[in-house]
């Protein structure tokens, strides 16, 4: 798959940035260096980036930049450019046989850590409730639509007799629900994001 | 826990490693492996061939660590060889220092020479002697020495000041501003009678930054906001966003709006 890129001028039009706050997102680590990607051009050289991985990012930190610090963003981003492949998921154990299928149906190519976090999560959420996989496909639907940002660090899942709600939330907060569901669980993505990465990480050495 | 030991080399002699209060050496010294210590000094000449990991070094000889050094303050007024990677809160060099990796710093002062075979990363440098290195990243950057950057300088704030001919691959930031350093009315007098004009230049392949101020450069390709070309620069292509002011000495053979 023969990549798409953009040169600096043209991103920092599209994306309504400036140079400066390029260069300090390059210098905090959250852009990687190897997306400045040096090519020849008839005026001797520039700098130019992979088109759809660069404005993903700079939208995700226009997103998180109000609310996070720049350090917890490059933290967040971290071993995020190890693609998993689907195969290497299934591998790992973590995540479920019949979520992996629906990924694959949706997805095809490699995936980013953030949604294998979340589908992980949402594994997860589906062996502790002991809850059926319908239930929780149209979450991951949204997931895999990117509906669901990456901000996130925890989700609630409560199970009532009929159906299921998920609440995302940024810290440990406590939340209190109705009785009307019977059921709550709480689940840490930085946990599973940490597993994800390690078992790739792994891989990757073998 | 034990107190630890304070050692003093002043004449010939060598050591293993270990954990110390205070190493001073005076005259030729050599730690055989990884040491730690509050404070080393080193005033002859000191080798230590492990990593390092110490409070306060104090360089006024001619010291070579062939591990990665780490600590907070690091003194040099002699000479220092460096073949890991530095890590400390402040540097400080009056003498030489001579790194074959990173350094990585908060504040970062040279007013001798300096030559960093990786990346000089600190929150604040300045330059008042001779800079060479691959790649500077820092938050404040000032220079009034010579630069000599292979790759790129990335900072918020950048001020150069041109005392000596410098060359610097890329410079990207927020604020640039390059000047010349002194009135050169008289050099410039002078060169009326020299058959070579010979003016002191920063060399670079590119400027990116929100505002730039440039005087005395040759850059191939300058691309702002707002820029302001003051005297005796040779440009390639300018291209900027706001506004363009070009001095009447400036040569610019390419300027776009974009």
């Amino acid at each position: 798959m023969s990549e798409e890129y953009m040169t600096k001028k043209e991103l920092l039009i599209e994306t309504n940035i400036s140079y400066g706050q390029l260069y300090r997102w390059k210098r905090d680590g959250l852009i990687p260096e190897k997306w400045f990607v040096k090519r020849s051009s008839f005026t001797g050289q520039e700098t130019v980036f992979p088109k759809n991985l660069i404005l993903e990012r700079i939208e995700h930190i226009q997103d998180l930049k109000s609310e996070m610090s720049h350090e917890d963003i490059s933290k967040l981003f971290a071993g995020e450019d190890n693609k998993i492949t689907v195969e290497d998921l299934k591998n790992m154990n973590i995540i479920d046989d019949k979520v992996l299928e629906a990924v694959n149906n949706i997805y095809s190519g490699d995936i980013d850590i953030h949604i294998a976090t979340l589908i992980g999560v949402m594994s997860k959420a589906m062996k502790t409730a002991d809850i059926n996989f319908k239930q929780v496909k149209p979450a991951i639907e949204r997931v895999l639509t990117r509906q669901i940002p990456i901000k996130y660090k925890y989700m609630d899942m409560l199970t009532g007799d009929k159906d299921i709600k998920m609440h995302f939330k940024n810290t440990d907060e406590c939340v209190l629900y109705d009785d009307y569901y019977n059921n709550k669980i709480s689940i840490c993505f930085e946990n599973i994001r940490q597993e994800i990465n390690m078992e790739n990480n792994l891989r990757k050495q073998v | 826990m034990d107190e630890l030991k304070n050692i003093k080399i002043s004449g010939s002699a060598s050591i293993s490693g270990g954990s110390f209060n205070k190493i001073s050496i005076s005259g030729s010294g050599k730690i055989d492996g990884e040491c730690s210590a509050q404070e080393l000094s080193i005033a002859g000449a000191g080798k230590i061939l492990g990593n390092c990991n110490i409070k306060i070094v104090n360089i006024s000889g001619a010291g070579k660590i062939e591990g990665d050094l780490e600590g907070d303050d690091l003194r040099i007024s002699g000479s220092g060889k460096i073949l890991g990677n530095i890590s400390f809160k402040n540097i400080k060099t009056s003498g030489s220092l001579n790194s074959e990796k990173n350094v990585t710093c908060d504040t970062f002062k040279t007013s001798g020479i300096s030559k960093i075979q990786g990346k000089l990363k600190a929150k604040d440098i300045k330059v008042s002697g001779i800079l060479e290195a691959n790649n500077v990243e820092s938050d404040n950057f000032t220079s009034s020495g010579m630069l000599k950057i292979t790759e790129m300088l990335n900072a918020e704030k950048i001020n150069i000041t041109l005392f000596k001919d410098s060359e610097v691959g890329e410079i990207g930031g927020k604020d640039i501003k390059i000047v010349i350093g002194y009135n050169n009315d008289i050099t410039n007098f002078l060169n009326n009678f020299r058959v070579s004009k010979k003016t002191i230049e920063l060399k670079s392949k590119f400027v990116e930054g929100d505002t730039i101020y440039l005087e005395n450069v040759k850059i191939n390709e300058v691309s702002g906001q707002d820029i302001e070309i003051g005297e005796n620069c040779i440009i390639h292509k300018a291209t900027y966003t706001n506004s363009i002011k070009i001095a009447d000495s400036a040569k610019v053979e390419i300027s776009e709006k974009t």
